[in-house]
């Protein structure tokens, strides 16, 4: 969560990238306690004037993340065909620690 | 004799500790799979120092859930958890910390290992036992509760920065056995290792540092010492005052003055050691006592 401000603002300027950022939602089940959450939530992406999506996961998806990783935040990179590329990353982290992370996975891709 | 009835009880304490342990740590997949139980279980809490993060435990630590609810925004007093304290301080008060407690087992094995001068009492040490209940006020209930990020959480920060029993049973094995976790590792990690083998070098020179000095558990726990149900008692018409009691007590305690004092964990060794059998202990006091002490002061 602390990092959300950061995201939201990144996801704004990676726009000529083709990267898109998305938060998934593992505390409410969707639907289950997702209103208080999205109330928490759309002030901070209001605040950076960001189109960055988040979703309220269903318990299947939530399910396959904690099976991966137990610990949050878990970031996980997606390619255009919905394959994971590498392991993913766990913690929170700048914003230009971001900005090479996404330009190596992004690298991997290309490829 | 005197001194094998004394190895006796203490392994037998050792072993009620082991087994405690044991139990209560027994998601043995978790030590293999670098992964945590998330069961119903771990909504109930342990008596004990038990990391929630240790893949093995399936409880959670009392000192990692009360930081965790008082972090947490629109929370300002955990029912569940400071129930189970109070039920367990009420009953037993700080056998828990001598019988119960996993990170205490572990100190009381490092302090077999030999070294050529032990230390009995720390400098200050009268001073320094009062730390744990600083530690308690401000790492467990303060912090999380005040020093929180701008959606109004707090982080646990007894565990986050201090607490050892979680770098030994939940970082290092984590960290040991998840790739993705090894990459997180930083300044922080380093600093709760620090932290754990400055305890484990300290437990061999003094006798339970961790539990003396640091512990908030130990702290909560010894505030109920005098008021549970379960008591030690020193017949002082049997006493013959020979100073065998406070001898052997490792956490200096003087059962002839105070037989219930804050820092006893009711091991039980002084009970061993009194020649006359003088020193006992149990719940509830017996009626006769009461009828005694009428005739006493008639």
């Amino acid at each position: 969560m602390s990092e959300l401000p950061q995201l939201a603002e990144l996801n704004e300027e990676l726009g000529d990238k083709d990267v898109k950022i998305i938060g998934i939602n593992v505390d409410a089940i969707a639907g289950d306690g997702a209103g208080s959450i999205a109330e928490m939530v759309k002030p901070i992406l209001d605040n950076a004037n960001s189109t960055m999506k988040i979703i309220f996961a269903e318990e299947n998806l939530v399910n396959f993340i904690f099976s991966r990783q137990q610990a949050v935040p878990y970031t996980l990179f997606v390619d255009s065909e919905g394959n994971l590329v590498g392991d993913g990353y766990l913690g929170a982290k700048s914003k230009e620690d971001w900005i090479d992370i996404i330009n190596e996975e992004y690298s991997k891709v290309e490829q | 004799m005197a001194k094998q009835k004394f190895r006796q009880t203490e392994k037998f304490r050792y072993s009620m500790q082991g087994l405690w342990a044991a139990i209560t740590n027994s998601n043995v997949d978790g030590f293999f799979k670098g992964k945590i139980y998330t069961g119903q279980l771990k909504n109930a809490c342990v008596p004990g120092l038990n990391c929630y993060s240790c893949p093995g435990a399936l409880g959670s630590c009392p000192i990692g859930a009360l930081q965790a609810v008082l972090g947490k925004k629109g929370h300002w007093f955990s029912f569940y958890v400071i129930g189970i304290l109070m039920l367990f301080g009420a009953l037993v008060g700080r056998v828990v910390c001598g019988w119960m407690c996993p990170f205490g087992l572990f100190q009381d094995l490092l302090h077999k290992i030999p070294f050529p001068k032990k230390i009995r009492t720390m400098p200050k040490e009268k001073i320094l036992v009062k730390i744990k209940y600083f530690i308690l006020l401000v790492f467990v209930i303060i912090l999380p509760m005040f020093w929180v990020n701008f959606l109004g959480n707090g982080d646990p920060y007894f565990c986050k920065y201090l607490c050892p029993a979680g770098t030994l049973e939940g970082g290092v094995p984590l960290v040991l056995l998840n790739p993705v976790m090894r990459a997180t590792v930083g300044w922080l990690f380093a600093w709760k290792n620090l932290i754990l083998l400055m305890t484990i070098i300290l437990s061999i020179i003094v006798y339970r540092p961790f539990c003396k000095v640091l512990c908030p558990l130990g702290a909560i726990y010894s505030l109920f010492n005098k008021v549970s149900l379960y008591q030690y008692r020193v017949d002082m018409d049997s006493c013959i005052a020979c100073g065998r009691c406070a001898k052997v007590c490792f956490m200096n305690v003087d059962p002839v003055k105070d037989a219930n004092h804050l820092e006893c964990i009711r091991c039980g060794k002084c009970k061993t050691a009194c020649p006359t059998k003088a020193i006992s202990s149990d719940f509830v006091q017996k009626t006769s006592d009461f009828e005694f002490e009428e005739i006493k002061t008639m």
